[in-house]
């Protein structure tokens, strides 16, 4: 059952198009990531289905009505600020409790409080017993749970988060988007998020959707954008640099770095073509290249070679072996690191 | 007017885009197209009742009265200009009017830069009671900062009594009671800025070898320079209105331009004289305020500022505690003197010191029939009329600051600016021309108690739009945007998100208004009837009577009135959240 349809939506700022006919679904229980780099109009996208944003054409539905002449406050949708918007003259538990005092009308002591769903959504973030905090006394990762807590508290059918993990570090990043993915699956929330972060759109999201310029340039699960980039965009904003200019004919490719194997019923003619770092074998024979230089990156090495012709190449290898700057390698390519994509791109 | 629109419909970009690239608002920030139109209806919603006051109650009797001074049968008579301009006494009071005023802004600064340094950088015991002192000559009354100067440098004052020196008919009487009224002005306005200004854009400038005073020169100053301006600015356009001090410490032989206005109004009964003047002071106010608001939204330009407590430290070095202790003495002897004097001559009866003058506050007759009722009800009359005034400022001043919290165009910056022309147009033709024109229906005032509120809120206003504007601007409007997707509508969002945040500044700029109305003179010498006198208004008339009961009622009743604005000002030091600095 699809609970949020946007068919045709822009978004004009005089003459650019922020958002540019996005035609979107998400559908109940699903969790969808819009990633794209900063100005892509990602942001704008959520601003418009708050009804924060007028769209210059083009339609929000949810649960299949209409939303044009619906005001922000009577959508029943969460949103999670990119930084939280906490209201600072109120503490914790009166912050959580907002929504519900809003929907719940009631007001003066005690009525529209709700000290039981407070609790309960201040134990689900794992902040128990901070009702009577104030919100200058909380770091980051403290903020965001209760912005967390604040928008789920009147349980909104949509959850939206923009950049929910963007201003905390690394490791509380990583930790914080599996318990997010925990959470919204045991709730059965829908969610749409975006960030510029594909990490964190990957570990959260069913689905995942990037954007550029304002257009949708890719949807699909994780693994099918990561594996199959639709574009030569996409392939970078994924973090691949090995893409070059390709002949395609049979099982293989002519380019600057010599032929190139391809995956089985691959397109033929001019295309570009994306070799995956993993891709990338250090060998006895194949191409040479000298080591520019070596990052140890944990589980393996990143290695960028200069062959003798064409662009820089990146490779990984094992931590054991792995070869010294300035040193001469050889390197092969495997298909299954290669996809062919469309020409023209970019 | 597609500038103008755009501007209207939202935040300028910092550093926005050039002429020739169209200037693209960032998503999140800008409200749609289709939503400009609503924001401006609200704005204009907001604007209608302060516009209808201004309107009604400044811009009708000012004009009114102007007409009645310078129409006739025939038709207006410009050429009075020329005659009455190219009078000698009328010469003598215009220069009068402006070098005193040049002097006592280039006196004012270099008073009070020193202060707005030590207040901003060094810490020392007693720094906030010193804070609130300075500030209290800013909401005293002009009488009481008059008669404190009178007890202090004039006939039978403190100096002639130990030294034989009267200043009081002299300029020097003038000038020094201007930088006391006005220290403050430059030590909150300058100080507030300088204590926020990040020290290490100074080290940074040390680092890249620039030397101490180098580093200041080019760092500091330039950062400082709009703020001096302003408030240069706002000091020259209080002194070049000066009426209650020139009135009192001028006699006959000073005038501005704001007193002979009264004199010609009330004295000689010249109107078409007092038009002319009231022309050219509303020329020379216009004028400045314009030169005001450019350098103000000079200052507006991206400065790093930091938390004013992290960048004081105490003084180190003899130069930095022979500062301090010089600005210490400069307080003591220009701001605590003339106060302690005022206080000391009220309780000098004939007799010994007492409370013989204060007794005589209760009794109408012992001024020798100055006054119909008891000059003691005076305190009981301004404290009403102060707070009915204080109710219109904050009404009228909190809608035209909603108003204008979102930054407009040239429309809204006109708006900005008529707010604060009633602080520099003579006051005394405000309360004329209520007089001429508030006394016929659907709109006869004349007996009605709320004449006098409605001319000291007029003041009020500036007051509290200044105070009210840098809170309600720094309010994130994303807050309200998380308040609406939880579900408040927007008077709800209003009224649980910038309510509480603009709770305080909406105290500090009732007290504010309120003191300002207190001390309020101008126009209500004029308004007031004989039988309900405010406060200033008492004073003034027991210091135009001869004889030493008189002076000493003057005395006592200036010091109750010093303490009830010193005690709302006291009150407001308490509430004045210590990060943003108001202008004033």
């Amino acid at each position: 059952m699809t609970l949020l349809q946007l068919e045709g939506v822009s978004v004009r700022f005089g003459e650019r198009a922020v958002v540019d006919s996005v035609d979107l679904a998400v559908a109940e229980h699903e969790i969808v990531c819009v990633l794209g780099p900063s100005g892509s109009g990602k942001s704008t996208l959520l601003r418009v289905v708050a009804g924060l944003q007028q769209v210059s054409a083009g339609r929000v539905l949810l649960d299949g009505a209409d939303q044009a002449a619906v005001p922000v406050h009577r959508r029943g949708v969460g949103l999670m600020f990119q930084d939280h918007q906490l209201f600072p003259h109120r503490d914790v538990g009166a912050n959580v409790s907002f929504g519900l005092r809003m929907r719940g009308g009631g007001r003066g002591p005690g009525r529209g409080s709700h000290p039981a769903r407070v609790a309960e959504l201040l134990e689900l973030v794992g902040l128990p017993g901070a009702q009577g905090r104030a919100v200058a006394s909380l770091s980051g990762g403290e903020q965001q749970r209760v912005a967390l807590a604040r928008a789920l508290a009147p349980s909104p059918r949509l959850l939206m988060l923009d950049e929910p993990l963007g201003q905390l570090d690394r490791g509380l990043r990583e930790r914080l988007v599996v318990e997010l993915r925990g959470l919204f699956s045991r709730l059965g929330t829908t969610v749409l998020a975006v960030t510029h972060d594909q990490g964190e759109a990957f570990a959260l999201a069913d689905r995942v959707v990037v954007m550029r310029d304002g257009r949708i340039a890719q949807a699909g699960t994780p693994l099918e954008v990561w594996q199959r980039p639709a574009s030569e965009f996409v392939a970078r904003f994924l973090g691949f640099e090995n893409v070059v200019p390709a002949t395609v004919t049979g099982a293989a490719a002519a380019t600057v770095w010599g032929r190139v194997p391809v995956p089985a019923g691959s397109p033929e003619g001019e295309q570009r073509l994306l070799i995956r770092p993993a891709g990338v074998v250090l060998g006895e024979a194949g191409l040479r290249c000298e080591v520019v230089s070596r990052t140890f990156r944990g589980t393996h090495v990143a290695l960028l070679l200069r062959p003798e012709g064409g662009p820089v190449l990146e490779a990984e290898c094992g931590l054991a072996g792995a070869p010294a700057v300035g040193d001469r390698v050889a390197v092969a390519f495997t298909p299954a690191e290669v996809v062919v994509l469309p020409p023209g791109d970019r | 007017m597609d500038r103008a629109r755009r501007e209207v419909s939202g935040t300028k970009e910092p550093g926005a885009a050039s002429h020739d690239a169209a200037p693209v608002p960032g998503p999140g920030r800008t409200p749609g197209q289709g939503e400009s139109g609503r924001a401006t209806a609200v704005r204009l919603a907001l604007m209608a009742v302060p516009l209808a006051f201004f309107g009604l109650f400044f811009a009708y009797p000012v004009t009114a009265i102007v007409g009645r001074g310078l129409k006739t049968d025939t038709g207006w008579q410009f050429d009075r200009f020329g005659e009455v301009l190219a009078r000698p006494d009328i010469a003598d009071v215009l220069w009068f009017t402006t070098w005193q005023a040049l002097a006592s802004t280039v006196l004012t600064l270099l008073i009070a830069l020193p202060g707005a340094y030590v207040f901003a950088r060094l810490e020392f015991p007693g720094k906030e009671l010193l804070r609130a002192v300075v500030t209290v000559p800013f909401v005293l009354p002009t009488v009481v900062v008059g008669t404190a100067f009178l007890a202090l440098l004039g006939r039978g004052g403190l100096l002639d009594e130990q030294a034989g020196i009267r200043l009081d008919t002299t300029v020097w009487a003038i000038l020094l009671a201007h930088v006391f009224f006005n220290y403050a002005v430059i030590v909150r306005t300058v100080g507030g800025l300088w204590a926020q200004l990040d020290p290490r854009q100074e080290e940074a400038a040390r680092v890249l070898g620039a030397g101490r005073f180098a580093a200041w020169r080019r760092v500091t100053l330039p950062a400082l320079a709009p703020a001096v301006a302003a408030a240069s600015l706002m000091v020259f356009l209080f002194t070049f209105s000066s009426f209650g001090v020139v009135l009192i410490l001028g006699g006959p032989a000073y005038s501005t331009l704001e007193v002979e206005v009264y004199r010609q109004t009330a004295q000689l009964l010249d109107l078409s004289t007092a038009a002319v003047l009231t022309m050219v002071q509303f020329a020379a106010i216009g004028a400045i305020l314009a030169l005001h608001a450019w350098t103000v939204r000079r200052r507006e330009s991206a400065l790093r500022l930091v938390d004013p407590g992290r960048t004081t430290h105490r003084p180190r070095g003899w130069a930095q505690r022979t500062l301090l202790g010089a600005v210490l003495l400069t307080i003591g002897l220009l701001i605590v003197a003339p106060l302690a004097v005022l206080v000391e001559r009220s309780f000098d009866t004939p007799g010994g010191y007492g409370l013989g003058f204060y007794r005589a506050l209760q009794d109408a007759g012992a001024g020798g029939g100055t006054f119909l009722v008891p000059p003691l009800e005076a305190i009981w009359n301004s404290l009403q009329y102060a707070l009915a005034a204080t109710a219109i400022a904050l009404v009228v001043g909190g809608l035209a600051a909603a108003a204008l919290t979102r930054r407009g165009g040239r429309f809204v910056r006109g708006f900005d600016a008529m707010l604060m022309l009633p602080l520099g147009v003579s006051a005394v033709t405000v309360g004329f021309g209520f007089l001429i024109t508030l006394d016929e229906p659907p709109l006869d005032l004349r007996t009605s108690w709320i004449l006098v509120p409605l001319a000291q809120a007029l003041v009020g206003v500036p007051f509290v739009v200044r105070t009210m504007l840098p809170v309600l601007r720094a309010v994130d409007g994303r807050l309200r945007e998380a308040a609406a997707v939880l579900g408040a509508s927007p008077l709800r969002a209003w009224r649980e998100v910038d309510l509480p945040l603009v709770r305080r500044a909406l105290l500090i700029a009732a007290g504010f208004a309120f003191a300002v109305s207190l001390g309020e003179f101008g126009a209500t010498v004029f308004i007031a009837r004989p039988d309900q006198p405010t406060l200033p208004v008492a004073v003034a008339r027991l210091l135009g009577r001869a004889g030493e009961l008189n002076y000493g009622q003057a005395m006592a009743l200036s010091t109750i009135l010093m303490l009830v604005c010193a005690v709302s000002l006291l009150v407001l030091e308490r509430l004045r959240p210590d990060k943003t600095s108001g202008e004033f």
